[in-house]
């Protein structure tokens, strides 16, 4: 079984390698554009966290591979060749409360690229116009980061454009497998062969005699990014919780539907293979360590999970593998929705908004750049440049992450979707995150959390009725 | 008649100079506190009865319906339930500070009361953040170092979740609360204390009063002072609770475990920050303007801390 893991591996990372010589026929790199004056003098302030926050100007070091991650200057540096009179001004801000300080920020008026602003898409320039007046620009990138908004909530909004991807994947520990003699799952797995594997890898080692666990939750301290167990799971099923309309008051979710009740059940199912920290959630245990004792666990960062699997002294003791394959829909049989991103916006109300999109063209598509992604541990939004990660981390680990992204439908997102939407329907995430917490630590039925999600969900909801 | 009358009127001018010339010293901290304070203050009056745009903060007048929508939110009445609740539970380090205080004071003057003192009021200067970092590892329910203690002395496996556990939490938090103001409330009751005149109890032990005795008859009424104050600051301050609880939620407002640790500025800051609704989480904020200043009048009219000693 794990050979056959390899030649699909194998096989996925032909079939991207073959798409992106496709791709390569188009122009690559950015170009100066001729239609901006290049001796302009001015000054593009950019605000907002994600990634220029976590590496800074001038670089970082990564405590687990103790390899120098090159600052944001690189970036600054290679625009200012480019453009030496238009200065950035980077503003990068932790991701503590960034909602509420970018909102501020760009009230403020002295914002022209939001840093991860997609999201707050009432605050960004609708760029679908700028994206069709731009040809082929679209044949370069992987995808838009695209948003439902309160303003129009049953429209889609391109309100910004990914610079790096982040795929959530399932890293299988080999080891643990081998010692209860479990063969490891392929890519067409099932959510209901999670639960089966995670229950018979529960239990004492049968070669070391140490307590293993079966899974571990992703995000499971994170606030923000906890409904994602419910919302890639709930997808797989088909989704259809929240019915979008052209008024935020005409919007309906049913929680109790059988896709988020199927989630919710899973979920639970999976909690009693979890270890106690796992469940009780005040440690989030994400690293890999020659120590680890659980079999599955689902993650994001790639690379940083490769750099840990490097200091266990074994790295391929994990298995990297793709969600459980959705079950209902058009994505039936490719792996369940989940990509996380890294992505840039103009700000509503910027006096350089030409200059600001010249910035996102530059981030998305400038060589130079997208290596600066790979040198910083991070998937470039640009097809040829997710070719790069292949010197990092191979091809077999290459191909899982081009399967993890290479499925997902035009426009899909994990901030506003038919099973969640983090952008305008109140505290929907952070109830799920409550619900989620105490349905995993046994204090609540899979009812009692559709329950809660759905109640606060309506009492927002009639909050618009009333406008 | 008349040069009565100018030299009044120079007097009086004299008078407003030499008064502008004072006020002039408050006048840089006045105005900041009507910038900083009053308005922003009247500001989330006028919201609460407007609707609010996020974009340019236009509000239109709205009357008292934010008001009605928060009251039909079982988040909202389960977020003040929990306010009232841990903030009568923090109430516990008042009579523990009292004691505390009576142990110490009953060591003398002496390099060993001080040695306590700061001690005990160490926990005050430490950083807030790292205090609940640390005590989310000791009160686990997953080898915690407190269910560890309680297992030793039980002499069975506990693994309760003191701030983990819906069940459990408020003690959880009040346990991290008694910890980081117990200083406090010691230092300021230790402080009554030694303020009671010692011939109050030479006299009562003259009349052959014992201990138990001297504490009913003069040291608990005489400490009245101090409790009221104690209970008034600690209602307040238990009333706006946020931080600790906003850290043990994951740096979330959602109050978990299950909501149980979400106060009433915990829903105001996510009607506020998280979801931007400014109609209702000022319609919350002016609710628990009004709540906090009720309690307070109530608890000055209780325990008579502003009347004077006859």
């Amino acid at each position: 079984m794990k050979i056959a893991t390899k030649i699909l591996s194998l096989m996925l990372a032909v079939a991207m390698l073959t798409s992106v010589a496709a791709f390569a026929s188009a122009e690559g790199g950015y170009a100066v554009n001729p239609n901006l004056d290049a001796n302009a003098s001015l000054t593009l302030t950019l605000y907002g966290p994600g990634l220029f926050a976590s590496v800074g100007e001038t670089g970082s070091i990564d405590l687990t591979s103790g390899i120098t991650i090159p600052g944001y200057e690189r970036v600054v540096k290679v625009w200012n060749q480019y453009y030496p009179n238009v200065k950035l001004d980077v503003q990068p801000i932790p991701w503590s409360d960034w909602q509420a300080n970018v909102a501020t920020a760009v009230m403020g008026g002295d914002v022209d690229v939001i840093m991860h602003g997609a999201t707050l898409a009432t605050l960004c320039e609708d760029l679908q116009p700028r994206i069709e007046a731009e040809a082929g620009l679209m044949d370069k990138l992987y995808l838009v980061a695209s948003r439902y908004t309160a303003d129009q909530p049953d429209v889609a909004k391109v309100s910004g454009i990914p610079y790096t991807v982040t795929p959530l994947l399932v890293y299988l520990d080999s080891k643990i497998f081998a010692d209860y003699g479990v063969e490891l799952p392929t890519a067409a797995w099932t959510w209901e062969d999670m639960i089966e594997l995670a229950k018979q890898l529960t239990g004492t080692d049968p070669v070391t005699g140490e307590q293993t666990y079966g899974y571990k939750f992703t995000s499971r301290t994170a606030n923000n990014n906890f409904y994602f167990n419910h919302m890639m799971i709930a997808g797989a099923f088909g989704g259809n919780i929240i019915h979008y309309a052209p008024k935020v008051s005409e919007i309906t979710a049913d929680y109790h539907c059988e896709s988020s009740m199927k989630a919710f059940e899973i979920i639970q199912e999976l909690s009693n293979y979890c270890s106690p920290d796992g469940k009780e959630g005040v440690v989030d245990d994400t690293v890999l360590t020659a120590q680890n004792n659980i079999a599955i666990r689902v993650e994001q960062s790639p690379f940083t999970h490769l750099a840990e699997a490097k200091s266990a002294g074994d790295e391929n003791r994990w298995v990297w593998m793709t969600l459980p394959v959705n079950e209902v829909g058009e994505g039936a049989g490719k792996p369940s929705y989940m990509l996380g991103e890294n992505n840039l916006s103009i700000a509503y109300n910027s006096d350089a908004a030409d200059w600001a999109w010249e910035f996102i063209k530059f981030m998305t598509t400038d060589d130079e750049v997208q290596q600066w992604y790979v040198d910083t541990n991070n998937i470039p939004n640009n097809v040829e440049g997710q070719t790069l990660i292949v010197p990092s981390v191979g091809e077999e680990k290459a191909a899982a992450i081009y399967a993890a992204i290479g499925d997902l439908p035009y426009g899909w997102n994990n901030a506003t979707n038919d099973c969640i939407n983090t952008a305008f329907l109140g505290t929907l995430a952070s109830d799920m995150y409550v619900a989620l917490d105490s349905l995993i630590k046994g204090e609540i039925t899979p009812v009692e959390a559709a329950d809660y999600v759905q109640n606060n969900l309506d009492a927002f909801l009639k909050s618009y009725e009333e406008k | 008649m008349q040069g009565k009358v100018t030299v009044s009127t120079r007097q009086r001018r004299n008078r407003i100079r030499t008064n502008l010339t004072w006020y002039s010293f408050i006048l840089v901290s006045l105005v900041t506190v009507l910038l900083l304070v009053y308005l922003p203050t009247l500001t989330t009056v006028v919201y609460s009865l407007s609707d609010v745009d996020l974009q340019g903060f236009q509000a239109t007048w709205a009357g008292l319906k934010n008001f009605k929508l928060i009251f039909s939110m079982n988040g909202f009445w389960t977020s003040i339930l929990n306010t009232l609740g841990l903030s009568l539970l923090g109430l516990i380090t008042i009579p523990l500070g009292f004691f505390l205080a009576n142990a110490i004071n009953s060591l003398g003057r002496s390099p060993l009361q001080s040695f306590f003192r700061v001690m005990f009021y160490m926990p005050n200067i430490i950083t807030g953040v790292s205090v609940i970092l640390i005590f989310q590892v000791v009160l686990k329910g997953n080898d915690g170092m407190l269910n560890g203690f309680l297992s030793t002395v039980l002499g069975h496996p506990v693994t309760i979740g003191w701030l983990s556990s819906s069940k459990y939490s408020w003690y959880g938090a009040t346990i991290l609360l008694t910890w980081a103001n117990l200083g406090y409330a010691m230092l300021i009751n230790l402080a009554s204390l030694q303020s009671i005149s010692t011939e109050l109890y030479e006299a009562a032990s003259i009349d052959g009063a014992n201990a138990w005795r001297k504490m009913l008859s003069i040291t608990i009424p005489n400490m009245r002072a101090c409790f009221s104050f104690l209970l008034v600051t600690n209602m307040i301050s238990g009333l706006a609770r946020f931080t600790d609880l906003y850290i043990i939620g994951g740096n979330s407002a959602s109050g978990k475990p299950g909501g149980t640790l979400q106060t009433i500025l915990m829903f105001i800051f996510q009607y506020s920050f998280d979801s931007p609704q400014y109609g209702i989480s000022s319609a919350g904020a002016v609710f628990l303007f009004l709540m906090t200043l009720c309690f307070t009048v109530l608890n000055v009219k209780l325990t008579g801390m502003f009347k004077e000693e006859k």
